[in-house]
């Protein structure tokens, strides 16, 4: 096999392999990524397309199961009842994400010293704010500053617009006397760097072009099989499929996974060989163990007059933190987020509608369906997911993707205190929904198609028993091994992870930048 | 073929003066639509034995009248709504009105945040604070 050796490979082109690579491509190494899905063109999965819900249902539906692209591969949900949600191309999930950036809270990062659950991380919120700061510049967020909820943050974009139904139910917060902020988006809301106002940051738009034009070379549909190791024990490359589906071997001085908490433990699995017979760096045998998906519960409220509510960026308007942290006399430790998000498009409101038996067809089918269509305010109710072994990714050796190389099974359960937190949050939702008069109120959780926060999958700590990466990004097993993305959380907050995800893999590569001898061979 | 699904469609979806909704032919391709739903074998051979049925029942009905039988009985409503909702959502001239409809409901309320000092007023409420570690 040809040999072009470059002194770093990235595998995934997501929200922290694009991170990550515009980071290094500042400091003169030959960097290639490896990336399994396609490059597309922005305009082909723009939400302000015409037949932009129909695309959701479809080519872009949020199931890789139900996409079955090339790109893609199978993951068996049948033993959870959250089904993991995700998108294989440049830019990964952010090609369909909502754009909701919020940060971790403080709290996160010590979750056994503040409430004795989960784990410490091996560092601090203070020790991330500088790359959260950096991401902010580049993913274009925007927001408010002057949120109680977190230490100062400075530099946001203006925030997006609440609309009708955001102020709305913003006033009902204000009735508790809760908490709640404008929500902080990866939405460029002026004008900026030839960007349309509105359109949301997807990695492919912001740090890709900064990479490629720095010199790194971003290869599509390259699917990567397996990590490779010399006779040493450290990794020299990988084996990967181009777009002909032929393997072929790429070597590397040092090898980024960045394939997300679900790809990430099945590349090291797929990767077992003599020296690692359980998978890549996986004497801790934690590879693929302690996997966390922030149950999500669903509480829409329905009014008699029209707001407007699916105006507006996709994801969140506005978010209250009120019961973020563990609650004193509460059931249930640490806490969640309440995201007011937009209502529905056309399309989805008409299926919505259908199946709760609202909508008939015939003379009354416009009448009823403006009575649905806008109307509605949604708050999810994200949970913080503490970690658990017997929640985990392993590989399916029964079902195959296009290239041959094994799917994988979720093995996942809610926990007690996920389920004693649903209800809570459900509830305090509805008190919300009540104070603001709505008509009906629906709620339920954990809401199944959700599972877009794919964390912990190879935990970063201080123990190599007990963690597979160590605080730099480096696994425990070889020293030129580095995991960037949300599968080395220690835990999982109760937000969106994208935002400290990509501030993760800016702080690992800036210490690969700035102390290179503990990294390369 | 034509012409009995544009008024059993019609009569699934009409055209609304009150609420300003064009009918589903009209914002529907039929042909286009057509094409889509015959390409389920499934749904072929149902339209086909439908259809052969009410024929046998009405001998001299016309293929509008038809059309709008077949609606009214509901036999096909479940295997044509999900393609039905589809087009007619995805239509730019659907999408055309539900916009003017908004725009009009929504001219006379402000809905953008003109300053952060406004927001600021509105969120002063809020007691919490991050938990300092």
């Amino acid at each position: 096999m040809k040999n072009n050796n470059v002194d770093i490979l990235i595998i995934g082109a997501g929200a922290a392999g694009a991170a990550a690579a515009w980071n290094l491509s500042q400091s003169g190494y030959k960097i290639i990524c490896l990336e399994q899905g396609p490059s597309l063109n922005y305009k082909s999965y723009s939400f302000s397309q015409t037949n932009w819900e129909l695309l959701k249902q479809k080519k872009f539906n949020i199931n890789p199961n139900i996409r079955k692209s090339k790109s893609d591969y199978p993951i068996d949900n049948s033993k959870s009842p959250i089904s993991i949600a995700n998108f294989n191309a440049v830019g990964g999930s952010t090609i369909l994400y909502s754009g909701h950036v919020p940060r971790f809270h403080p709290s996160d990062f010590k979750t056994k010293t503040v409430d004795n659950v989960g784990d410490d991380w091996p560092f601090e919120y203070k020790d991330l704010e500088p790359f959260y700061k950096l991401n902010d510049k580049i993913m274009n967020v925007a927001g408010l500053v002057g949120d109680p909820a977190y230490p100062p943050i400075s530099n946001l974009k203006p925030p997006v617009p609440l609309g009708l139904s955001g102020k709305k139910i913003a006033q009902g917060f204000n009735k508790l006397g809760w908490h709640w902020w404008p929500s902080y988006s990866a939405i460029s809301t002026k004008r900026y760097k030839g960007k349309k106002k509105n359109s949301r940051s997807t990695v492919d738009k912001t740090y890709w072009p900064l990479a490629i034009s720095n010199g790194v070379k971003l290869r599509a549909n390259c699917r990567v099989k397996k990590i490779t190791l010399n006779s040493l024990g450290n990794v020299n490359g990988v084996i990967y499929t181009n777009p002909n589906n032929k393997e072929k071997f790429q070597g590397a001085s040092l090898v980024i996974v960045a394939c997300s908490g679900i790809g990430t433990p099945r590349l090291l699995l797929n990767s077992a060989n003599k020296l690692f017979p359980k998978g890549l760096a996986n004497s801790s045998g934690l590879v693929g163990k302690n996997l966390m998906l922030h149950p999500l519960g669903l509480v829409e409220g329905k009014f008699d007059k029209f707001l407007g509510s699916f105006i507006g960026p996709e994801g969140c308007c506005l978010a209250s933190q009120e019961f973020y942290e563990t609650i004193k006399d509460a059931k249930h430790k640490r806490g969640y987020t309440m995201q007011v998000l937009r209502s529905s498009g056309p399309l989805e409101t008409a299926f919505s509608a259908r199946k709760f038996k609202n909508l008939s067809f015939g003379k009354d089918f416009h009448k009823q369906f403006s009575q649905n269509y806008g109307k509605t305010i949604p708050v999810a109710i994200i949970c913080e997911d503490l970690p658990e072994k017997h929640n985990s990714v392993e590989l399916d050796h029964n079902k195959k993707d296009s290239s041959g190389m094994p799917g994988v099974k979720i093995n996942y359960k809610l926990s007690e205190n996920s389920k004693k937190m649903l209800v809570h949050g459900l509830s305090k939702a509805k008190e919300v929904m009540k104070k603001i008069g709505a008509k009906s109120i629906m709620s339920f959780g954990p809401v199944r198609h959700t599972g877009w926060h794919l964390m912990g999958t190879t935990k970063m700590g201080n123990s190599r028993k007990e963690s597979v990466v160590n605080e730099f990004g480096q696994t425990h097993d070889i020293k030129n091994l580095v995991i960037v993305d949300s599968s080395i959380f220690v835990t999982s907050g109760g937000v969106n992870p994208v935002s400290t995800l990509q501030a993760v893999a800016l702080k690992i590569t800036s210490e690969i930048k700035n102390s290179p001898n503990r990294y390369f061979i | 073929m034509n012409k009995i699904f544009k008024s059993l469609i019609n009569t699934m979806i009409p055209e609304s003066k009150i609420e300003l909704m064009p009918s589903a032919s009209r914002a529907i391709k039929i042909s286009i639509f057509l094409k889509n739903i015959l390409k389920s074998n499934k749904l072929k051979k149902k339209i086909n034995k439908v259809l052969i049925t009410t024929l046998k029942n009405n001998k001299k009905i016309n293929y509008s009248s038809l059309g709008i039988k077949i609606a009214e009985s509901k036999i096909m409503e479940k295997d044509l709504e999900k393609y039905l909702l589809e087009s007619y959502f995805s239509s730019k001239l659907v999408q055309k009105q539900l916009l003017k409809k908004t725009n009009k409901i929504l001219s006379s309320k402000k809905t953008n945040n003109k300053d952060n000092l406004s927001l600021l007023k509105l969120v002063k409420k809020s007691r919490l604070r991050y938990k300092h570690i």
